[in-house]
């Protein structure tokens, strides 16, 4: 009992160190003038027009993504979750891809399909084309492109929430009311609060995302402090503009946390007999085919494809892959070690939050999710704050940073996994072998990481794609001449060629696809997942 | 007229038959207790009558009409007018008791007046007009018991199917409530279909016995009869 404590104790202080400290330090940070306490970058940054005409547009940004999102993903979750619709496994897969590729790639192959030089201009009129181009370039491109990228959170969300749910409640309703009642009346309401959930993540993924908006030319608030740090090199400035950013996210997960969690977990209650109440569409099942396969096209298909025309012949991919290796290998490098310490650190604070183990737990549990939501311009100005100093240099100087950028943002993600699956694996397991006499260490090793491996090889898996993807972190804190594969592709799109950006932007592409088809083929290996 | 005819009925899942050519009459004001151990097929009889599983072989008739033939539903289950009582309950736990038992009947195109109407009167009989406005979860387990018997019952159901109602109470509420059963029984006369594998609920309960073994029905007695033949 007493290594548990201390470990898990351990684990908690570095993930405080790791993920919280660069924050408080930044607060810190924009509240010294000249070494004395001054609210002076805060007055600067409140009285001018600008910032909040900037806050407005973030928060318009925000809603409407999630908005959009929202309409589009629980429709579709319920389509392929609930549904008999023809490849629906194919459908979930192709529509997942934006997530799990950086948001700005999916906007310059927008910008191929709809810019001045793209598809719609080379296949209709040059007016149509501008139209394209001046819906792309603002408001209405940027919410197309984030809805699109953060759907699926919903549509994921949606997918695993209708599984949750017990197959009675919707047979005890099937006895007296059609299908479509049972699921406006029913399944819908019981995952309503789940579905909120993915929503506001998908509203401060969105008012955290600064790739987009730069390439899209439109401005918001998460630009602004990238903009002070890297254009102006005002430090003070910058943290002063991140803050309001980190505190919006702390509200809305405060206002999430109070009005949903218990609903959540009401929900979370529910046994499971296994199995899903499946609507059989009958004669529907051929339009709603056509129309979901019309929205792949359009959503996900086109704009890759455009890229693949884009980046036209195989030239241009040796090219590309010249320009781009060092990156390509520090990515990849950096993705695999950030995966595995994710995994390892994901493990025991998934431990910490199943088993409850220690008082704190749930602070643990909600500063994780809060980290993950917190926009990576935040956290790259924190750590920046808290490690830009002599006495730390060599974390500062050199690529640790990037780790533990990682492993302030993600754990979440690790963590839920974990959490997931020791739901799977009964108490008893552990407690046998602690009656046999086993210490702690010994029963994690030869009991509960053996029964939870699977869970754990998909956690890696997921922190690869998300350290490989990951954008806002690198971008601020990526010491000289270790930039990653996303960094650099950000940085070509300024002067690079069209073709060998776009070259490269779908090698980024297969480089973070390829694992995917990796967890494709272990989750049909090993059949049904803890995590999904 | 038979109000259940279930004919030569089969039924396997993945390898597995569960249900082996598989009769069964009950006329209306029945009460056919289904008996057996677990996982002899009990369940899968009622979630077959209640349409939210097709037979692979046989014929199964409501009122009659056949609802359902060898892989095919020519009835969905919310034209069968059956009620069913769940093992765990399924209470909607995000609506109240009223929300819980209103559900039907707004399916069916009641006017509100007659819903609150039929809703009041229903809750008085099973003793929990106190509660309209509670939720599942702030009721006890006989209280819930009381409402999932009430939501099922509401719709004037052909036949009422319970599927082990009663096997996560404690004795002495689970003869209380069987009492209960009977009391409604006495006054609304209905037809039910009701599967234990307890026996001293199936004779309390039962006007007539059916006992299953491994997807076979071994006898099917009035109650009458079940004591005496089980002492030959």
């Amino acid at each position: 009992m007493r290594t548990r404590r201390i470990i898990l104790t351990a684990v908690t202080l570095f993930l405080a160190v790791v993920g919280l400290a660069p924050i408080v330090v930044m607060i810190v940070r924009s509240l010294m003038v000249d070494g004395g306490f001054s609210l002076e970058y805060y007055r600067t940054l409140l009285a001018t027009e600008r910032s909040w005409r900037l806050l407005g547009n973030s928060l318009e940004l925000a809603l409407l993504t999630a908005l959009l999102s929202t309409l589009v993903g629980l429709p579709l979750g319920l389509l392929l979750g609930k549904t008999d619709l023809p490849f629906r496994r194919v459908f979930v897969m192709l529509f997942t891809l934006p997530l799990v590729i950086p948001p700005y790639i999916t906007a310059v192959s927008w910008a191929n399909v709809l810019g001045p030089s793209g598809l719609v201009a080379a296949l209709w009129s040059e007016p149509m084309a501008q139209v394209g181009a001046r819906l792309l370039f603002g408001l209405p491109g940027c919410v197309l492109v984030l809805a699109s990228t953060f759907m699926p959170a919903v549509l994921l969300a949606t997918l695993t929430l209708v599984r949750t749910i017990n197959p009675r409640l919707e047979e005890a309703a099937r006895l007296s009311a059609r299908p479509l009642r049972v699921l406006s009346g029913i399944t819908v309401p019981l995952i309503r609060p789940g579905v909120l959930l993915a929503a506001t993540l998908v509203f401060l993924l969105a008012l955290g995302e600064f790739g987009v908006p730069t390439f899209l030319r439109y401005n918001v608030f998460s630009v602004e402090s990238f903009t002070q740090f890297s254009a102006f090199y005002n430090f003070g400035a910058a943290t002063a503009a991140a803050v309001p950013l980190a505190l919006l996210t702390f509200v809305v997960l405060s206002v999430e946390w109070l009005a949903l969690r218990k609903k959540t977990q009401a929900l979370r209650l529910t046994p499971d007999p296994g199995g899903t109440v499946v609507i059989k569409l009958g004669r529907h099942r051929v339009w709603l085919f056509a129309l979901v396969g019309v929205l792949g096209a359009m959503l996900v298909v086109a704009p890759l494809l455009s890229l693949l025309l884009q980046a036209g012949s195989p030239g241009a991919y040796l090219r590309a892959l010249y320009v781009v290796r060092d990156s390509l290998f520090h990515s990849l490098l950096l993705a695999a070690i950030g995966a595995t310490g994710l995994t390892v650190l994901g493990f025991f604070v998934g431990y910490l939050i199943h088993t409850r183990a220690l008082p704190f737990w749930g602070a643990v549990d909600a500063g994780t999710v809060l980290l993950f939501a917190m926009p990576s311009t935040v956290i790259g100005v924190g750590l920046i704050a808290l490690w830009n100093r002599p006495t730390t240099n060599f974390i500062y100087s050199t690529p640790l940073i990037i780790l533990l950028g990682y492993l302030a943002q993600y754990t979440a993600l690790t963590g839920r996994i974990t959490v997931a699956g020791l739901a799977s694996v009964p108490a008893s397991m552990e407690e046998a072998a602690a009656s046999a006499g086993a210490g702690w260490i010994r029963r994690l090793g030869l009991i509960v990481l053996p029964l939870v491996k699977y869970a754990l090889l998909s956690g890696w898996l997921i922190a690869y794609i998300f350290c490989l993807r990951d954008t806002g972190i690198s971008m601020l804190v990526y010491p000289p001449g270790y930039d990653t594969l996303p960094v650099r592709i950000f940085t070509l799109m300024a002067n690079g060629l069209p073709e060998i950006v776009a070259a490269a932007c779908v090698l980024m592409i297969v480089t973070t696809v390829l694992p995917l088809v990796g967890v494709a083929l272990v989750v049909r290996t090993r059949g049904r997942w803890a995590w999904q | 007229m038979a109000i259940i005819e279930l004919n030569a009925v089969s039924k396997a899942y993945q390898d597995k038959t569960v249900l082996h050519d598989f009769s069964l009459v009950v006329e209306p004001g029945q009460r056919v207790v289904i008996l057996g151990p677990s996982g002899c097929g009990k369940t899968t009889v009622l979630r077959l009558l209640a349409g939210f599983i097709t037979p692979d072989a046989g014929t199964i008739s409501i009122d009659g009409r056949v609802v359902a033939a060898a892989n095919e539903i020519l009835r969905s289950p919310e034209e069968r007018h059956l009620g069913m009582v769940f093992q765990d309950l399924a209470l909607w736990p995000h609506l109240t008791v009223e929300g819980n038992l209103e559900f039907g009947l707004k399916a069916q195109g009641i006017p509100r007046p007659q819903r609150v109407q039929r809703i009041q009167e229903m809750l008085r009989m099973v003793k929990m007009d106190a509660y309209v406005r509670a939720r599942p979860a702030e009721l006890s387990g006989g209280q819930q018991q009381r409402i999932a018997l009430a939501r099922a019952l509401l719709l004037q159901p052909k036949a009422l199917l319970m599927d082990e109602p009663l096997s996560n109470l404690d004795e002495e509420l689970s003869q209380h409530l069987r009492g209960e059963l009977l009391r409604l029984y006495e006054r609304l006369g209905f037809t039910l279909i009701y599967v234990t594998h307890d026996r001293a609920e199936a004779n309390d309960i039962a006007t007539n016995i059916v006992c299953m073994r491994h997807g076979r029905i071994e006898r099917s007695v009035p109650i009458e009869d079940f004591d005496t033949g089980q002492r030959q």
